[in-house]
């Protein structure tokens, strides 16, 4: 029963407060056992009663109440609306009112309460007295205080809103993209989403919808404001009726330059490793394989040929050795990339992975002699070679795709077999593979999708900047 | 860039005609030592060049019958080479000696006009037959 009820109630007595009805009686009851904080107050402020939950609330007794008037109750600061709310509810203007303001304990501490306040009418239409009805807000206010706190002091970016609405956010996100608040309250969170990623969580934002999810996270790259472009962890929760979403924004820019750094130094490490194979070790054994020939030969001429076997010997294990050295040379970084570029190390690898099979490959590429940067091209080297291997090992492909779409600034590979396919859903030796795959792409500021399904083949789709391309 | 004219020794295996060959290689103890082996075969070793601009040059002014290649060398690559000694009108075999192995090495050095493609460690009895045949 709410305030306005309860006077309605009272109202109905027809006999004055103090009549000593049954109803009068239920009315005590349900005045002084309420559960909620409630005052009869006189028509002119006085409170003529508090009951047991206000008593407990404000730390009075009932006789301490008796006779203060209501406004001694309220924070100063809060009295001068009060005194104007007050002419207007004692004339009618106003038949009930509401609001959110502190009361002062007996002690003098403030609490913050919720008041209702609805005025009891005679049957002849004089003021009889208020029915006031105080919530305890402490909790509800200081876990407010405390999400505001976060939010505002908060060193990741969050917004609030619903349908990906931008409607509220804090200083953090509004200093990561360089708009104001208001700014961003009209915006959708695909408007700041680089045009690359906007499909990226698509599947995610599909599956918050359905409820199949509450949450995910995405790394991708978000505009800001002055056109610049910042890599962001992204984290978006739904409420759990769906009515909002919240989402986090951590900028990892400096993590992801950090990373394409240590990349670039890795490769730029293999590529030296493998130089210095194909200078030193593979060279010499070269000479010393040519003088084995000779030694062997020059054996056999003079009748040694116990000697020449063993010549012989030696000359073959040099060569098994020049054979492991070539592997790891390619491993590290293979030479068919530098000396006639990534379309004819991509067809070399295909053909290698896939010799012995019933595959058959294709590539198609823009490329036409333009160079990546050679970390860009060992990633997606190996991306094919990865995948190639899996076709192999599951797929049982007939025919398998391969596209380098080279753009401004991206680089598209996309590989298409019509093998069996799998299920995304299951957790298998394989899948490691692929997310070996998605955090090289990703370590180049890559993204990586794949799609597939039991018996309907796998389109595996990366997509790379390569500001660093150099023809 | 040398000129060579070292005698043929004695070899156990049957010698082949003296086929006229030109070696070039931008490590010179490879060239010395693929020298020497050839020679003990019988082979006639006119010439060794250090780059692909040698290649082009002493096949012009030599015109051996075989020239021996490595891919990967300065100024001018093997595969480069062995373009325009085709398209120079010899008709020399070309044979690209190299570290490198690969589809894609084999696949562009036969484009551009190689005979045969042999990687650096094949049995001598191959890169013999791949000089001479």
């Amino acid at each position: 029963m709410n305030a306005h009820e309860l006077a309605t109630a009272f109202e109905e007595t027809k006999s004055g407060f103090f009549l000593a009805s049954e109803r009068e009686q239920l009315f005590r009851a349900a005045f002084d056992d309420a559960a909620v904080a409630m005052l009869l107050v006189s028509p002119e402020g006085t409170i003529l009663r508090g009951n047991a939950a206000l008593c407990a609330l404000l730390g009075y007794t009932g006789d301490d109440l008796q006779g203060l008037e209501v406004l001694d109750l309220t924070h100063a600061d809060d009295r001068p609306e009060a005194q104007a709310v007050m002419p207007r509810l004692q004339s009618g203007e106003l038949s009930k009112f509401s609001v959110e303001k502190r009361y002062l304990r007996k002690d003098g501490e403030p609490v913050w309460v919720e008041v209702a306040i609805a005025p009891v009418w005679t049957p002849s239409g004089d003021l009889l007295c208020f029915v006031t009805q105080i919530v305890d807000l402490t909790a509800r206010r200081d876990a407010q205080q405390k999400f505001r706190m976060v939010f505002d002091a908060a060193g990741i970016g969050i917004s609030i809103g619903a349908g990906g609405m931008l409607t509220e956010t804090n200083a953090a996100y509004q200093g990561l993209l360089g708009y104001t608040a208001e700014e961003l309250s009209r915006m959708h969170y695909s408007e700041i989403t680089h045009p690359d990623d906007r499909d990226l969580d698509n599947q995610a934002i599909a599956q918050l919808a359905s409820g199949e999810k509450a949450s995910f996270a995405v790394e991708k790259r978000l505009l800001r404001r002055d056109g610049a472009t910042i890599w962001a962890r992204v984290t978006v929760t739904t409420a759990p009726d769906g009515s909002f979403g919240i989402g986090l924004i951590e900028d990892i820019t400096d993590r992801r330059e950090l990373l394409a750094r240590t990349v670039e130094a890795a490769e730029a490490e293999r590529m030296s490793l493998a130089a210095d194979l194909h200078d030193g070790p593979i060279q010499y054994l070269t000479v010393a394989a040519l003088r084995l020939d000779r030694l062997v030969n020059k054996l056999a001429r003079d009748g040694h040929e116990e000697a020449a076997v063993d010549a012989r010997q030696v000359r073959d294990e040099v060569s098994a050795e020049m054979s492991s050295l070539r592997d790891m040379m390619t491993e590290l970084r293979p030479p068919v990339m530098d000396e006639r570029g990534l379309d004819a190390a991509v067809h070399d690898t295909l053909q290698t992975v896939l010799a012995d099979t019933e595959t058959r490959y294709t590539v198609e590429s823009n490329l036409d002699g333009v160079r990546l940067a050679p970390e860009l091209e060992t990633a997606i080297y190996r991306l094919i070679r990865e995948a190639a291997t899996n076709i192999r090992k599951h797929a049982t492909a007939g025919h398998v795709s391969v596209c380098l779409d080279t753009r401004a600034e991206t680089i598209d590979v996309t590989i298409i077999d019509d093998g069996s396919g799998f299920d995304t859903n299951q957790n298998n030796g394989g899948h490691v593979g692929l997310i070996t795959m998605r955090e090289r792409a990703e370590s180049l500021g890559g993204t990586l999708r794949i799609e597939t399904a039991m018996n309907e083949g796998t389109r595996l789709h990366a997509s790379f900047p390569c500001h660093t391309a150099r023809s | 860039m040398e000129t060579l004219a070292h005698p043929p020794d004695q070899t156990s295996l049957e010698a082949p005609r003296a086929l006229r060959v030109v070696i070039v290689d931008d490590e010179p103890r490879i060239s010395a030592a693929l020298a020497d082996v050839l020679i003990d075969f019988g082979f006639d070793i006119v010439a060794r060049g250090a780059d692909g601009n040698d290649a082009v040059a002493l096949a012009a002014s030599l015109d051996p019958d075989c020239i021996v290649l490595d891919i990967r060398m300065p100024n001018l690559d093997g595969i480069e080479a062995a373009r325009r000694i085709r398209q120079a009108g010899s008709r020399m075999r070309i044979v690209m000696f190299s570290a490198y192995d690969g589809g894609g090495f084999q696949r562009d050095a036969i484009a551009a006009g190689a005979d045969s493609v042999l990687v650096k460690g094949s049995a001598l009895a191959d890169l013999i037959d791949a000089i001479s045949s």
